[in-house]
Formats: C-alpha cells, sequence, structure tokens
C-alpha cells in the first residue's frame, strides 16, 4: 500500500557555512509538509538559535518583518519560560526548532498552506538541543503574515554550521 | 515503496457544514464508510486552513460511537497556548461534554483566521482503555493574533470509538480539509 509521507528532498550541509537553503521544495502537490532539522555548529562557542526565512516564488529569502513567533523554552535545569516571542519581524528567531551548538541538536517542523497564495503559511516546531551543555526542550509557532506563494524554506545562524541535515516531506 | 502513514478518510469543506465526521462509518461525512477500527492503534488527523462561518468561533470534537457522537460529560484536556504577543496561558477542562478548541480557538471571518495542526488518536478502538488524543496547532485568531496549542486530552470511558467528529460552537465550519490516516503496525 502507498505511505501518505512522501519524500521531497534532502538537503546537506557542507563546509562550513551560515546559511541552508532549501530551495523548491513546496508546490502544489501537497498542502502540508514535514521537515527533519538536525544542524551541527563547526566548533565550540559557536551556539545560536536556529533562525528561518521563507523563501517567495522568485527564490529571494523574505526579510520583510512579516513574521510572528512564539517558543515555550523547557530548559533542564530551570524553570520554563515563554519570553521568545515577538510579532512584525523579519526573521524567525524563536519557532521552536531548536538551538545549535557543537554537540549538535534535533528537531521537526511542520509547514502548512505554503505554495496556497491567498493564505498566510503556518509552522509548528518542536526540537531537542543543548545550551551549554543545558539540555532544552522547545515547542514552537510561526506565521508568515502575508498572503503569497511560497517556494522553501532558509536555515541560518549567526555563527557557522559545519554539518548537518534538513530532510524534507510531502504529507498527501 | 511501502509505507507507513496510510490515509484512511478525508473531507474537505466545499460548502459550510455544522459538523463533520472523520471515520465512524456510514455517518461519516466523506461517504467512504471508513472507521477507526483495530487495522491501527494509533490514527493521525492532519487538517489545514480550518475556518468558521461566524467570528470568534471554537471548533469542537468528540469522539463517535458506532457513528454517533458521545456527548456525555468524559472529557477532559490540558494545553499550553503558545502567543505571540502576550503572556502563555495553561488551559485545562475537566468532565466537559467535548474536547473545547481542539480543532479551532477562537477562529475568525478575517484574511487567513484559520487554524491547521496535527492530532494523534490513541486507543480510540479498544473497547477496555480511554481514548486519547494529543494536539499540535498553529493559527492566527478572531483577533488577528498568531497563535499555538500544544496539548493532550483524554475520554475517560472504557469503550470502542470508530471516530471523531469536529463541531462549530456555533454556525458553521466554513472551510478546512480534514484527513484521517493510521500508522501501520
Amino acid at each position: 500500500m502507498a505511505t501518505n509521507l512522501e519524500f521531497i528532498n534532502s538537503f546537506e550541509v557542507t563546509g562550513t557555512v551560515q546559511s541552508l537553503d532549501c530551495d523548491n521544495i513546496f508546490s502544489d502537490k501537497y498542502d502540508v509538509y514535514y521537515l527533519t532539522v538536525a544542524l551541527k555548529e563547526s566548533s565550540a562557542g559557536n551556539d545560536q538559535w536556529i533562525r528561518m526565512r521563507l523563501i517567495d516564488n522568485t527564490g529571494t529569502v523574505i526579510t520583510a518583518s512579516e513574521y510572528d513567533y512564539a517558543q515555550l523554552a523547557m530548559p533542564a535545569n530551570t524553570g520554563f519560560y515563554d519570553t521568545n516571542r515577538a510579532t512584525g519581524q523579519n526573521v524567525i528567531l524563536y519557532g521552536g526548532i531548536g538551538y545549535s551548538d557543537d554537540t549538535g541538536n534535533g528537531g521537526s517542523l511542520y509547514v502548512y498552506n505554503p505554495n496556497d497564495s491567498s493564505s498566510y503559511t503556518f509552522l509548528q516546531a518542536q526540537a531537542g538541543s543543548t545550551v551549554g551543555n543545558v539540555l532544552f526542550g522547545t515547542k514552537g509557532i510561526s506565521v508568515h503574515k502575508s498572503a503569497e506563494t511560497i517556494r522553501g524554506i532558509n536555515f541560518h545562524t549567526t555563527t557557522f554550521w559545519g554539518s548537518g541535515t534538513v530532510n524534507v516531506y510531502g504529507v498527501k | 515503496m511501502a509505507g507507513s502513514l496510510i490515509k484512511v478518510d478525508e473531507f474537505t469543506i466545499s460548502s459550510a457544514v455544522s459538523s463533520i465526521i472523520l471515520g465512524g462509518g456510514s455517518s461519516g461525512s466523506s461517504g467512504l464508510n471508513a472507521s477507526i477500527d483495530s487495522t491501527y492503534d494509533v490514527y493521525m488527523v492532519k487538517y489545514n486552513n480550518s475556518g468558521t462561518s461566524n467570528d470568534a468561533t471554537l471548533i469542537n470534537s468528540r469522539v463517535t460511537v458506532l457513528g454517533t457522537p458521545d456527548t456525555s460529560a468524559n472529557y477532559d484536556g490540558a494545553w499550553k497556548a503558545i502567543r505571540t504577543n502576550t503572556t502563555f496561558n495553561n488551559v485545562s477542562i475537566t468532565n466537559e461534554t467535548q474536547w473545547t478548541y481542539t480543532f479551532g480557538d477562537s477562529t475568525g471571518t478575517g484574511t487567513s483566521e484559520k487554524q491547521s495542526g496535527i492530532h494523534y488518536l490513541f486507543n480510540f478502538n479498544n473497547a477496555s482503555e480511554y481514548s486519547f488524543m494529543t494536539v499540535e496547532q498553529v493559527m492566527v485568531n478572531a483577533n488577528a493574533e498568531s497563535k499555538g496549542g500544544q496539548g493532550g486530552y483524554v475520554h475517560t470511558v472504557a469503550q470502542a470509538c470508530d471516530g471523531i467528529q469536529l463541531y462549530a460552537s456555533t454556525g458553521n465550519i466554513a472551510s478546512g480539509t480534514f484527513t484521517l490516516y493510521g500508522l501501520k503496525k
């Protein structure tokens, strides 16, 4: 019997990079997408929350102030907090997809309606990360509040990744 | 290639309806006569663009038994409302007659004031266990606020359930595609 979770593409970090474009992954074939994300910083001390932006239908990474986001941060050594939230931002800084350091991380992300030109694009993520040797769980959501066709997603950091992979699936 | 996520039922709203049933046999909205049964232990519901005809409306849910929604006061749940513009909320229900908010929390009628999510259903068809559901959702609500929800629900009756009903708290469900999958054993 055919599966309804269909592999689309895989994107791998090669060399030392600050940005990973997962382009041409969203189409009219699916309404909902599932991504697995595992990214690792190139060396100790290069620690950052994983940032996201969407890629429009011309291949341009969207930097307009159109992103809302919020995440529940769940550190293992202290109280959970909800202050990672903002509206009208030019990047998704705290979307719940986690924190990358030289021990790596793992997360997953659902993307809803990216190819629908009449709808906002919605994202919902969760991840496990280490931040300075402390385990962090995150659950987050984000919305791109512009009704337009989206064809891809960009992950980036202000430091450097040395390895990692993003796998993209369509939920048929 | 064989896979493990199998589509069981699907209904896309083309004209507004007060409620829909995924699974539920001949009571199902799709006409496919699909049921939640012993084929799978765990089912998944994917929904996107869930919206209502009235502003600030909830889309609640109930289990179905032989296609009929169970309206007994045995629905519990707890979840975290993940909010982009203010402090997060802890919300809970006990002994309600429905799983409140589960497919729409103050859904609006403005631009993209819709809700999407992934819910997992556990033990629905097991007559000796309660029915459980986990919820992961993202939305823009009737106040144009970007918001999410993460939580868990239980129906505290040990019975075999064959589907799930979704209904608008007022008016109709006006949009959305709702899909039921089985996770292969």
